[in-house]
């Protein structure tokens, strides 16, 4: 047999159809799969979040968390744009914030730093446990794997400085 | 075959919508869609578990979920509990069976559905069908049974694939395997008392259940295939076959073989699958407490002691990445074998000169060797008079060229494109991290290999010369 899920040797990438067999495949089944993770977020939301597509685009979700209280985000509403890519859930979606946020996790392009995002990416975990994911480092901010190392730093010296900029931005971009 | 065309279709928006026309319509046409429990959904697609796989660590998902999950370049992980396992496991054929008759709307409809994506893929998953096990086909010499089960599960493929437009008459009239065929094979090959009576029942719960009221499992499609009795604490064997946890014996300094099929198991002592434990706990109160009455009395710690030393291993991940480097033992990287499912293969690689199947047919060193009757896992056409050739893994250049063409292909190809500057790492990064990314999640395993692999995958990019050369430059 020759392996299929990640990219494999060349033979069986390309078919007569012009793509990987594993993306004609799963262009199907990851929009069945988006689809009924669509319901189950509908039916069963998790705290705080909300997910749904942006159009018709089944593959363009839009994603709101609203900031933890008891944390400088708090009151503050985040967007985020999640994009599956054809293979999902064998990829990870893609995440990025759309509202500006004072994280040493998250950069100005609003990229995010979260390990299940991209090497402990599993294919059980949905985008539901994802937004779960995003909103335990708005509590809990991991400074020793930062994308921005100065908010890092000021998070691991000075916690209150820290939060009356992570604050103030709130204020200022998520309300 | 209409469907078949519509998925074809690359436009996500117009997928969406042909998507929705597709559940409209077989909402409509068909009966309402059965409820299945949660603890029968799959974790990868969400859907009902079909093909169910149950892996060493005893998580279960779909066939095809399991196949698209695993990394054939390293060892895998369970998608539930990151456990590594480096074998494809064979599918469960007990628990299909026992879905196919809890949910039999259900189940049909993911085959229908599942059938429409192979034949779009072009590769098939193994087909089971009660005449597979048949007494008069077993009888007669391997040879002859091989070639008359796989010419008949042609046919059977074919029928079933044309009968796709007449929607739901197909699934009426398709024949209904049922338990039997597990239980007519384990009685058989066991040397049980209860071997002239138990294939009676099984013919009897395979007439009850072709009417669909007859929902309800009954213990004969629960039997371990060792005792022949309700399953206590069920463990699933990498050939799909099912015991108590109790009647799995890995003999001392040997490997684990399953006694039904001769087949190797490879992974050490399998885990309890719970989800099936719980199942047979809420299904048959009595019985169940019956079983862990008397098994309790027999028990004993030395036994309890020598599972757990057996408990689920893999093979590290140093003997992926040592190939690189010229010091380990060969990895056919995106190569599995099709009769152990061991993904990617270690060692030599045998890959069949005349099966034509795009999936192609390979065989580790160990499987070429046994003696057993070789059916391909994906539903190959192999024959035993195919010749094998010996086939060379890749080399890292011929590795990082192919991977070179398969992100270009799939920057094309992605449905959504998402492809940003910022996060995508250089396709050259992605060729040798693999294993830099597994090892980052366990920071105590990192290896000078891993050192190593940066510094090749640098002089790569300036020469591709033969690597062993880079190689053995650092090394020194």
């Amino acid at each position: 047999m020759i392996g299929g899920g990640r990219p494999s040797s060349s033979s069986a990438a390309v078919t007569a159809a012009g793509g990987t067999w594993v993306s004609t495949t799963s262009v199907s089944a990851s929009g069945k799969r988006i689809q009924r993770e669509m319901s189950e977020l509908n039916a069963d939301p998790p705290l705080h979040c909300s997910a749904g597509p942006k159009g018709d685009n089944l593959y363009h979700w839009v994603a709101t968390i609203i900031g933890p209280p008891g944390t400088p985000y708090q009151g503050g509403i985040f967007f985020l744009d999640i994009t599956f890519p054809s293979d999902y859930p064998f990829k990870p979606p893609k995440v990025v914030f759309k509202t500006r946020i004072y994280h040493c996790n998250v950069d100005a392009a609003g990229n995010l730093s979260l390990d299940i995002l991209k090497d402990s990416w599993s294919p059980a975990l949905t985008v539901s446990k994802v937004l779960t994911a995003i909103r335990a480092i708005f509590t809990n901010p991991d400074p020793y794997n930062p994308l921005i190392s100065g908010i890092a730093r000021l998070y691991l010296t000075e916690k209150a400085k820290h939060d009356e900029i992570a604050a103030e931005w709130t204020l200022r971009f998520a309300k | 075959m209409e469907k078949g065309k519509k998925i074809h279709v690359n436009n996500e928006e117009t997928l969406f919508k042909t998507q929705e026309e597709e559940e409209k319509r077989e909402g409509n046409d068909g009966p309402p869609p059965e409820e299945f429990p949660d603890e029968f959904q799959c974790c990868v697609c969400l859907d009902l578990l079909y093909k169910p796989v149950v892996l060493a660590c005893g998580h279960m998902s779909c066939f095809w979920c399991v196949y698209s999950a695993m990394n054939h370049f390293h060892e895998s992980n369970c998608p539930i509990c990151r456990c590594p396992f480096n074998h494809f496991p064979s599918v469960c054929q007990l628990l299909h069976f026992l879905l196919l008759k809890l949910y039999p709307i259900a189940y049909k409809k993911r085959e229908r559905q599942v059938q429409e994506e192979e034949k779009t893929a072009g590769h098939f998953s193994p087909q089971f069908d009660k005449s597979l096990f048949e007494p008069q086909l077993r009888d007669t010499s391997d040879n002859l049974g091989n070639n008359r089960t796989l010419s008949h599960l042609q046919t059977d493929l074919h029928s079933e694939s044309c009968s796709k437009d007449g929607e739901s008459s197909s699934f009426k009239d398709s024949p209904k395997p049922t338990m039997h065929d597990e239980i007519n094979l384990a009685t058989s090959l066991s040397s049980s008392e209860h071997a002239a009576n138990v294939p009676n029942q099984g013919s009897n719960s395979r007439n009850d259940s072709e009417h669909r009221d007859q929902k309800k499992a009954s213990v004969t499609d629960l039997l371990c295939v060792a005792c022949n009795k309700l399953l206590f604490r069920p463990v699933v064997l990498n050939c799909g076959h099912v015991y108590c946890e109790s009647c799995f014996v890995i003999p001392k300094d040997e490997i684990a073989k399953c006694q039904v099929c001769q087949s190797l198991h490879p992974n050490g002592f399998p885990s309890v699958c719970l989800i099936v434990d719980h199942f047979l706990e809420e299904q048959f109160p009595e019985e169940y407490s019956e079983r862990r009455a008397t098994l309790l009395k027999e028990n004993n710690c030395s036994t309890q002691a020598q599972r757990f030393a057996n408990r689920a291993t893999a093979i590290s991940t140093d003997v992926y990445s040592s190939w690189f480097f010229g010091n380990g033992p060969k990895v056919h990287v995106g190569v599995g074998c099709d009769y152990c499912g061991m993904s990617p293969i270690i060692g030599e690689r045998y890959k069949c000169k005349d099966c034509v199947e795009k999936i192609g047919f390979d065989l580790c060193e160990s499987c070429y060797k046994a003696p057993v009757q070789i059916v391909g896992r994906f539903n190959q056409q192999h024959k035993p008079e195919h010749e094998f050739e010996i086939v060379p893994p890749l080399s890292i250049s011929d590795f990082i060229f192919r991977m070179n063409s398969e992100q270009s292909d799939e920057e094309g190809s992605d449905a959504a494109e998402h492809m940003d500057d910022a996060s995508q790492v250089t396709t050259l990064e992605v060729g040798v991290q693999p294993d830099q990314g597994d090892e980052s999640q366990e920071p105590e395993d990192i290896s000078p290999s891993l050192i190593l692999s940066v510094d090749v995958s640098l002089d790569q990019e300036d020469d591709s010369d033969d690597p062993s050369d880079n190689n053995s430059s650092h090394l020194t």
